[in-house]
């Protein structure tokens, strides 16, 4: 094996239908598809028929760690997960998901860059990987049926409590598309429902030990840019890891609580204790200025403790308020994050966002019904149930309670479960509001709440065409109180396959923390630090569509070189920092790690043109599917509304903008399939050979 | 969570420490200290600590060990080799390959691997559980803590300062207390 530093030399491939292990080279893919997304992305492009469905056993998980995983430096710990995904809606799509914690590393300790699991066990299994040793494990009188916490409680009294595990919980064990592949506590594969897919194999659990090493090619360099990180991200002082004073779960718009919550109070009497968790070699998390990865723990064990993240520990807190009253984020809410994370659900989909509701969105929807600033989940069925489209009677679930205890205990199990409602539940939401709009009478439902329910999966998932199903998420277009401040937004949520947001804001939006948007001195701080970084500050003027798409293309690399080297987008791109006198973080890290990882030396442009290529894969992958350009729209509900000066997201400016990343990257303007010239370009011949082959050119 | 032997174990203790006594063993002159309350469990500290020594980052060879448990109210503890005034390591040894580090002047009890003949004596007498000393199975010898000549990495890199570097003179017949026991 000729590249041993950073990759560790075999990708793991285990056929669930006929027990066969076997591995590869991991050098047939690399340097050249570098590590996780790229890796997965030319592993499923190779391997899985475009007809597969998610649930069948054709189809394939291939979980991918990169060269960087288990190294020294902070967001390492990611690893990717590529499959047909359940979620996608209203076709089943190629999708990926990622996630950190430290399965990953200790796949590489075990000697393993990747694993791809294919076919179907005819009965619940698990796997044990402990170094060489792989074996196919029944599951049916052990931990099938479990929840996460139980099931990993169990495997750690089986096979040593250093184990680390990736497994779902009833909902992906149930087939549910939004159930997640999750580790530890709410560490997960959360979009796309690959807890589904994983279910559908009948395997419950991937245990693995590695008591193996992992070599770099620059320590001392690495040692150095670990200690530049440190210090862009976090400044020059340790980071604090206790009492979290006024932050407690920086998201959702939640600034008002902190010390003023019930659970703040639990703490001070001595009844709970804060914990942070981390991931393998990294602390962004625990830092001021990052999503939080925070835990509570009772001390009388009343609520077994979970530990958080944005969404997945943040989701029930308002509900919680609105129906108890009182201060925010109580019991009820760590309660419901439990739940979350023990039946193995995706926190996306049970979003809840407090101005959502505080704030009434001054524009009325077309129907004047309902009051939405469309957002998905638990925002999306409360706001249907406001609007007497969802009651108690015609979905058998407590609306009425709505906040409380019994309400998301009852939604939650039902769901996972799929009893009731809840069977219809399970499908995610998409599909849900269909199968009632396709049955209006078995719901008690007039033309008016049909229509309702329509606008209402619109504004919650904004993708229009077929590979849509993903929630809203940072993105926001005409009257929505920001004008076009995310256009670039737009274009990557208009192309994704999943939720092009979830590589998070950096990559595209360039936000000042603490500083307005659009002020003389943001202008100061951003404009010079965008020109460095997208080419032009123009891409952060919200009231052009000049040099959007420019910012796009540039965003879409960005969010491959995090899924590929990897690096978290909790904090990366680090193309901001409190802490340098121009506040410029570092355009050029990713460069700087791979080669002090792998020896590998490569300009930040080169980097850029290998994940270009990667992103051309991708798209080739997703039309070979069915994917076309009528696929990259967005919902009418996007074009209606005016901002407080009359702007609007017009659909001419969508289309030029459009028009232009395709010129950029070179799609066919009437098609959107990447050109023959252009697959050339990128050195994938036989990529373009194959879509010639599948008649994509006539 | 670091645990000592049982009572039968330490009869072999009592008869390291008379030797002990005689030997006039120099004391080590600092101690690794841990607070598992605000450990956050990132592994840095094992990481830097193998990367260090071994060349390679893993965490079966990193001398200080972190003991996670990230589920019912999630503890981490590092654990931390004592730097015993009576280390029965030391005693232990047939071939004399652990002394303290006069070089350095820490006089942390540091393991010669070019002596060290991999016997694993010194590990079974490490009164605690996990044992502080460990077992390279690639070399075929014992490692532990040497304190990093007196500026100890672990320390160094712990982001959120759970680590600290004592040259707190207390001590018992089994060392420094450490990690709060």
């Amino acid at each position: 094996m000729k590249y041993l530093y950073g990759w560790v030399g075999k990708i793991l491939r285990i056929n669930l239908t006929d027990g066969k292990i076997s591995n590869i080279p991991t050098e047939k893919y690399v340097p050249r598809y570098i590590g996780g997304r790229g890796i997965a992305a030319r592993i499923y492009w190779e391997e899985v028929p475009p007809e597969c469905r998610a649930f069948d056993p054709e189809n394939k998980l291939i979980i991918m760690t990169s060269p960087a995983t288990g190294s020294l430096m902070l967001g390492s710990a990611r690893m990717t997960m590529v499959g047909k995904c359940p979620q996608t809606f209203p076709l089943e799509g190629y999708g990926r998901s990622n996630t950190g914690g430290h399965w990953g590393p200790e796949l590489k300790f075990a000697g393993y860059d990747g694993v791809i699991i294919e076919g179907k066990a005819k009965e619940p299994v698990y796997l044990w990987i402990n170094d060489d040793q792989i074996e196919i494990l029944d599951a049916s009188e052990f931990i099938w049926g479990l929840n996460t916490h139980e099931a990993q409680e169990e495997i750690w009294r089986r096979h040593g409590e250093k184990t680390k595990i990736l497994l779902i919980g009833p909902a992906g064990e149930n087939l549910s598309r939004i159930a997640v592949v999750s580790s530890e506590s709410n560490i997960a594969f959360g979009q796309g429902g690959f807890g589904g897919v994983m279910g559908s194999k009948n395997l419950k659990a991937i245990a693995i030990r590695g008591s193996g090493g992992l070599k770099v090619a620059k320590p001392g360099l690495l040692a150095e840019l670990y200690a530049r990180v440190e210090f862009l991200i976090n400044g020059p002082k340790k980071v604090q890891s206790g009492d979290p004073g006024d932050k407690i779960v920086s998201f959702g718009g939640w600034k008002d609580y902190g010390k003023n919550t019930k659970m703040y109070e639990y703490v001070t009497e001595g009844k709970a204790k804060w914990w942070y968790y981390s991931c393998f070699a990294c602390n962004i998390c625990v830092s001021k200025g990052a999503a939080s990865k925070q835990g509570i723990r009772f001390l009388d064990n009343s609520i077994p403790s979970v530990t958080s993240d944005c969404v997945s520990f943040g989701y029930y807190i308002y509900p919680e308020h609105m129906y108890y009253g009182g201060k925010m984020y109580g019991k009820v809410a760590v309660e419901a994050s439990y739940l979350l994370d023990t039946l193995g659900l995706n926190a996306f989909e049970f979003n809840f966002k407090k101005s959502i509701v505080s704030k009434p969105d001054p524009r009325e929807s077309p129907e004047g019904a309902l009051r939405m600033d469309g957002l998905s989940g638990l925002n999306l069925l409360y706001s249907l149930y406001k609007a007497g489209v969802l009651n108690d009677k015609n979905t058998g679930l407590i609306f009425s309670k709505f906040g409380s205890r019994e309400f998301i205990v009852d939604l939650m199990n039902k769901i996972a479960y799929r009893t009731g409602f809840g069977n219809i539940l399970a499908e995610g939401l998409p599909r849900a509001i269909r199968y009632m709009i396709e049955r209006p009478s078995e719901f008690g439902l007039t033309d008016k709440q049909v229509r309702a329910l329509e606008v209402g999966y619109q504004q919650g998932y904004p993708r229009a065409g077929r590979f849509g199903g993903y929630p809203r998420h940072h993105f926001f277009c005409g009257g929505q109180g920001c004008g076009y401040l995310y256009h670039p937004q737009i274009l990557r949520c208009c192309v994704d396959q999943c939720d092009f947001s979830v590589l998070h804001v950096n990559t595209t939006v360039l936000r000042v923390p603490g500083v307005e948007y659009g002020s003389e001195e943001y202008w100061k701080i951003a404009g010079p630090l965008a020109k460095k970084w997208m080419g032009s500050k123009t891409a952060l003027d919200q009231y052009t569509t000049e040099y959007k798409a420019e910012a796009a293309y540039h965003g879409m690399l960005m969010a491959m070189e995090l899924d590929c080297l990897p690096l978290c987008d909790c904090k990366f791109p680090l193309w901001y920092s409190r802490h340098t006198k121009d506040n410029l973080g570092d355009d050029e890290i990713g460069s700087k790690i791979f080669y002090a990882v792998t020896g590998i030396e490569q300009t930040q442009r080169e980097l850029y043109v290998m994940l270009d290529a990667i992103c051309d894969l991708e798209r080739a992958i997703a039309c070979r599917e069915g994917r076309r350009r009528e696929d990259d729209w967005l919902h009418e509900h996007e074009f209606q509304g005016m901002d407080h000066e009359g702007r609007r997201l017009l659909k001419d400016d969508l289309k030029k903008l459009l028009d232009e990343l395709y010129i950029l990257r070179g799609w066919d303007l009437t098609t959107g399939i990447p050109t023959r010239e252009r697959l050339e370009t990128v050195d994938l011949k036989d990529v373009s050979d194959e879509l010639e082959r599948r008649g994509l050119y006539n | 969570m670091h645990m000592h032997k049982r009572r039968d174990q330490m009869e072999n203790h009592d008869r390291m420490y008379k030797k002990g006594v005689l030997m006039k063993l120099e004391q080590s002159k600092g101690v690794i200290i841990s607070n598992k309350d605000i450990c956050i469990g990132c592994r840095t500290c094992e990481i830097i600590c193998s990367l260090t020594h071994e060349g390679v980052i893993n965490p079966e060879l990193s001398r200080i060990q972190l003991i996670r448990r990230p589920l019912k109210g999630s503890e981490f503890t590092p654990l931390t080799c004592h730097q015993c005034i009576e280390p029965l390591c030391l005693f232990s040894c047939p071939v004399d390959a652990i002394k303290p580090d006069t070089v350095a002047g820490t006089n942390a009890r540091i393991i010669n691997e070019s002596i060290c003949t991999g016997c694993k004596k010194c590990i079974d007498a490490c009164p605690f559980d996990p044992p502080n000393v460990k077992f390279n199975d690639k070399k075929s010898v014992a490692i532990k803590c040497d304190l990093c000549g007196g500026h100890p990495k672990c320390v160094e890199y712990c982001p959120v300062g759970a680590l600290t570097y004592c040259n707190n003179k207390k001590g018992d017949r089994t060392g420094y207390p450490v990690n709060g026991d």
